[in-house]
């Protein structure tokens, strides 16, 4: 829709399609003629479409798997349909509300607390006026973007381990008694949102930084010269000018709330059954509905009707949270 | 801006004080997984990992040096993956997103949406799974470790706008000197498009390194793991030991550990050691990548 009123509107488009009209006089119609004579053009873009015709489009056509009793030799089409009958075992086994509950709680989580300290830290390392410092700061606080989830893992797993990590050793050492973080699911969604808060703090950092140097100096100058302390600096002029793009980014990240992390959650806590309670997103259940050993739930069936549930659902909310950043500022709406 | 004239004394020492506290947590996990692999296996069974070891030792090392543990065999997949993935990507991204920036083609609207409609709307794990697996055959081969993420529709958006940057004049004119659309492409605008090629070949480049989502998925054939995929397989056994908790399990556990804790340590930091090492030639490329992403999407 909006696609049409820009290039219906925007006068250098307007004359290319007249040109075009008139070099495809006397040819069958605009659009096959604009292949033959783009032909380069188009096949320069093929392998990128291709990729996403293999990859993305034929994978959506395959979520009828969802309606079938999928059987490997048969493959999707071949199998049987069966209606609704895999979303009803889903709704029974009551896993579904599980995994939909940590899902959105997780990412809520995530969400709240990784924009508080992104900004916060954008904000600290706003006043910092000695340059190495900053540099330093900033380069040590983004290296975790850098790092796999499988090595954040390790980090996760060495922190705290019962016997050999550095938690344990830090609580026995000041004279408490040991936690066994490994076989209780209540510590873990704290600790899943202290790693996003690592991971991402330095990452999110940068998109603020940026966006408080963008704000324009004179309103600071007046401010001072009005008497406003630094507190009422921050909190009058840079919070409200940043406001935007925390908003966008908010609504972008709440796009996505029906998407767990899978490369996160699935290697901090891999199979280990007893913390599936708070941990385990639709897409690790999806993922053990037809791979993996230790806490499988072994039907494909009901695995697919959670990521059909999932996909459009995350379809709905995508398209709000778009259309609310579009509604809030035009000019970051992506499309 | 000098605004630190009117600020509270006690302001800077606090901020530098928070902020050196944020920088040491964030490094802290990678300085304990360091002096680890650098302790003795009896110490860290006994005492658990620490900052500051007693002792040092290069045993670890030795041994993954010494026997075959099949990290290096798995460093040349993930570099061949990561070298060719990359060169590949960026090519396939770079052609469609000027495709779509040229105004002459009149279907750029329509391929647009096509890409953008992916971020919206995606088939899920079990049918894509199942269309690389039992349609497209591509179980273990080395491609199945690039082919599925080789283009990212976010980076065709950002290359998108850099070439609607570039005058159209130059692409033009090269036309009327007689150059095809591709000769165009590749000697006109590729090489004065070295920022944004930079930006994105190293998000790329660092995507391929970090993969072991396709792995996971599509091998298990020992000469086709990756890098991030050997670290996971010889992981994959501690979270059980750290779940047994009963006695019995926790002996069973101790003798079934090999590769030891301090092996699995050095191997962490073999993986990441390139990282760190190219970490500070290519922060810059990725600051930069990061601030025009936020600022366009």
């Amino acid at each position: 829709m909006h696609t049409e009123v820009t290039s219906s509107t925007a006068g250098p488009d307007r004359k290319v399609h007249h040109r075009n009209r008139v070099a495809a006089k006397g040819r069958p119609s605009g659009t096959i003629a604009d292949l033959f004579k783009n032909r380069s053009l188009y096949l320069m873009g093929l392998p990128g479409v291709l990729y996403f015709m293999i990859f993305s489009y034929l994978p959506m056509v395959g979520i009828v798997i969802a309606f079938k009793d999928y059987n490997v030799i048969d493959g999707i089409f071949g199998s049987k349909f069966i209606g609704f009958n895999n979303f009803e075992f889903l709704i029974k086994s009551r896993d579904i509300y599980r995994i939909t509950f940590n899902t959105l709680f997780l990412n809520a989580l995530f969400i709240l607390f990784g924009t508080l300290f992104q900004v916060g830290i954008a904000l600290l390392l706003n006043e910092v006026y000695a340059k190495w410092f900053k540099k330093i700061a900033q380069s040590a606080l983004l290296l975790p973007f850098f790092i796999s989830w499988v090595v954040v893992g390790v980090f996760v797993y060495y922190i705290f381990a019962t016997d050999t990590g550095l938690m344990n050793g830090i609580l026995t050492g000041i004279g408490l008694h040991p936690i066994d973080w490994y076989t209780h699911s209540q510590y873990w969604p704290t600790i899943l949102t202290i790693t996003y808060i690592w991971k991402w703090a330095g990452y999110g950092s940068i998109i603020y930084l940026a966006a408080i140097v963008g704000i324009d100096q004179q309103m600071y100058e007046s401010a001072l010269i009005d008497g406003c302390s630094k507190w009422q600096l921050i909190r009058y002029i840079t919070l409200p000018s940043i406001m935007p793009t925390i908003m966008i980014l908010t609504l972008l990240a709440i796009g996505r709330i029906f998407y767990g992390d899978f490369g996160m959650i699935f290697n901090i806590v891999k199979n280990n059954v007893i913390l599936f309670g708070t941990t385990d997103v639709i897409d690790t259940y999806v993922y053990r509905s037809f791979q993996g050993s230790g806490g499988g739930i072994g039907s494909i069936g009901m695995g697919s009707a959670a990521g059909a549930l999932q996909s459009f659902l995350g379809f709905i909310t995508i398209l709000i949270a778009n259309a609310a950043v579009r509604k809030y500022n035009q000019d970051y709406a992506l499309y | 801006m000098n605004t630190h004239k009117y600020e509270h004394p006690l302001f800077p020492v606090v901020n530098y004080m928070l902020l050196t506290l944020f920088a040491a947590l964030a490094l802290i996990p990678f300085l304990i997984v360091l002096s680890g692999s650098f302790m003795d296996e009896k110490e860290i069974i006994l005492h658990g990992i620490r900052l500051i070891p007693e002792h040092y030792t290069f045993n670890a090392y030795q041994y993954i040096f010494q026997q075959n543990t099949g990290l290096f065999r798995s460093y040349g997949v993930t570099i061949f993956v990561t070298v060719v993935g990359t060169a590949v990507s960026v090519l396939v991204t770079g052609a469609l997103s000027y495709v779509i920036s040229v105004k002459q083609v009149k279907l750029r609207d329509a391929l647009s949406f096509f890409v953008y409609f992916t971020m919206l709307f995606n088939g899920g794990m079990i049918p894509w799974y199942i269309l690389c697996v039992k349609y497209l055959q591509m179980k273990n081969s080395i491609w199945a470790l690039i082919l599925p993420m080789l283009v990212n529709p976010f980076y065709i958006f950002l290359m998108r706008s850099y070439f609607k940057g570039i005058p159209e004049a130059l692409r033009e004119s090269g036309i009327i000197d007689g150059a095809g659309e591709m000769r165009v492409f590749l000697r006109i605008i590729l090489p004065i498009s070295a920022p944004i090629l930079a930006t994105i070949s190293l998000f790329y480049m660092l995507a391929y390194w970090n993969d072991f989502y396709l792995a996971l998925f599509f091998v298990d054939k020992a000469e086709l793991i990756p890098l991030q995929y050997h670290l996971y397989r010889i992981l994959s056994t501690l979270n059980y030991i750290a779940s047994a908790t009963t006695g019995e399990g926790s002996a069973v556990a101790q003798n079934i550990i090999l590769p030891s804790e301090s092996v699995r340590l050095a191997t962490t930091i073999l993986t990441i050691g390139p990282i760190i090492f190219v970490y500070p030639f290519i922060q810059k490329h990725f600051i930069k990548g990061i601030t025009i992403g936020a600022v366009k999407g």
